[in-house]
């Protein structure tokens, strides 16, 4: 996520709407992205959103720049996602896979000019990633698809940077052997 | 550098481009020369990492942001509609204090006002009453007591209506 100006979150903060909207559009594929991945569920990926951004804009007044504006917003969006997440699987009452997604997957929404090779990875990649208990694959998210860095997946989730780094070990040895088991 | 912790490091910060430049060097010399570590790091970049950060950032359809918008809207909306009731009841309030509308008002306020002063001029009255009441009481046990002792009744009058004029002052 590029980082939006100083100016445009004091403006927001006071009550600027066209400011608000700038971050939305810096920062609601990020957003969505990572709440799509965590879910695994368009439309709980679209109410973490509209409640992330609602959050944001509700406390921008008591943001102080002590943090990172970026890393405030990815804060906001995991602890939202990982809270549908739970909630959705004590609904259901088991954990959610990959293959829940498919009833919710709209058709619609599929861009036409997406070739084999992005649609073979988007699969691969919604697979390995319902593989993954929720804090594994929130770090996985933050670190390899939205590209931060360890301090800042460790900010983010208020965790120590060891902690980034055992839970990445992790889901990488397990994803590495259900690779290898399905070969 | 053994294998294991080679491998620990692939798993990790090798891979994430979290080690120093002597660490990084290490692996490096370490993978030029170890088939199995090499293989091990080629199966993990290709089937693991490369799929993972070459996923796609996806985007929200614009409904969202039209519901986000609303809601703030709607938010400030209610925000603003109890405070603007309550100025609204604060003016009218005032209104009916500072602006006398109707003669009715006028003639209750002077009514108030004439029952005020009237009360307190019966208090005064009521005072002097007792007072009188008290004094009379006195002359007459004096007149009493002059009328066995000859002394002039005038002049014990006349203190006692000294005093009372000094009472009065």
């Amino acid at each position: 996520m590029k980082d939006v100006p100083k100016d445009t979150i004091i403006r927001a903060a006071e009550g600027d709407m066209n400011a608000f909207e700038e971050i939305y559009r810096i920062a609601s594929s990020y957003v969505y992205t990572i709440a799509f991945r965590v879910t695994s569920s368009r439309e709980d990926a679209q109410e973490v959103t509209q409640d992330v951004f609602l959050s944001v804009h509700k406390n921008l007044k008591k943001f102080q720049f002590k943090s990172s504006f970026k890393t405030w917003i990815y804060r906001i969006t995991t602890n939202t996602a990982i809270n549908a997440y739970r909630k959705r699987s004590k609904e259901r009452g088991r954990k959610v896979s990959f293959d829940d997604d498919i009833s919710t997957h709209d058709p619609a929404e599929t861009k036409m000019e997406q070739t084999f090779d992005m649609q073979h990875n988007e699969a691969l990649v919604r697979a390995m990633l319902a593989g993954l208990p929720s804090d594994q694959r929130v770090c996985v998210i933050l670190k390899d698809i939205e590209g931060l860095k360890y301090k800042e997946v460790a900010v983010a989730l208020k965790i120590k940077i060891n902690t980034v780094r055992s839970r990445l070990k992790r889901a990488r040895e397990k994803l590495m052997f259900q690779r290898k088991k399905k070969r | 550098m053994e294998c294991r912790k080679i491998q620990k490091l692939i798993l990790s910060d090798y891979t994430d481009g979290e080690l120093n430049s002597d660490s990084q060097k290490q692996v490096q010399d370490h993978l030029s020369g170890c088939a199995k570590c090499g293989q091990f790091q080629q199966d993990l970049q290709s089937t693991i990492i490369d799929p993972l950060r070459k996923a796609e950032l996806l985007q929200p359809p614009e409904s969202v942001w039209q519901t986000i918008k609303s809601t703030i809207e709607d938010r400030e909306t209610q925000t603003a509609k109890p405070l603007a009731e309550s100025i609204d009841r604060f003016r009218e309030r005032l209104r009916v204090l500072l602006i006398p509308r109707k003669p009715a008002f006028a003639v209750a306020v002077v009514t108030i006002l004439i029952l005020v002063v009237g009360i307190f001029s019966k208090v005064s009255i009521n005072k002097r009453n007792v007072l009188n009441i008290y004094l009379e009481e006195q002359i007459t046990f004096l007149d009493c007591l002059d009328a066995k002792g000859g002394h002039d009744s005038s002049y014990a009058g006349s203190d006692i209506e000294v005093s009372l004029e000094e009472l009065f002052l």
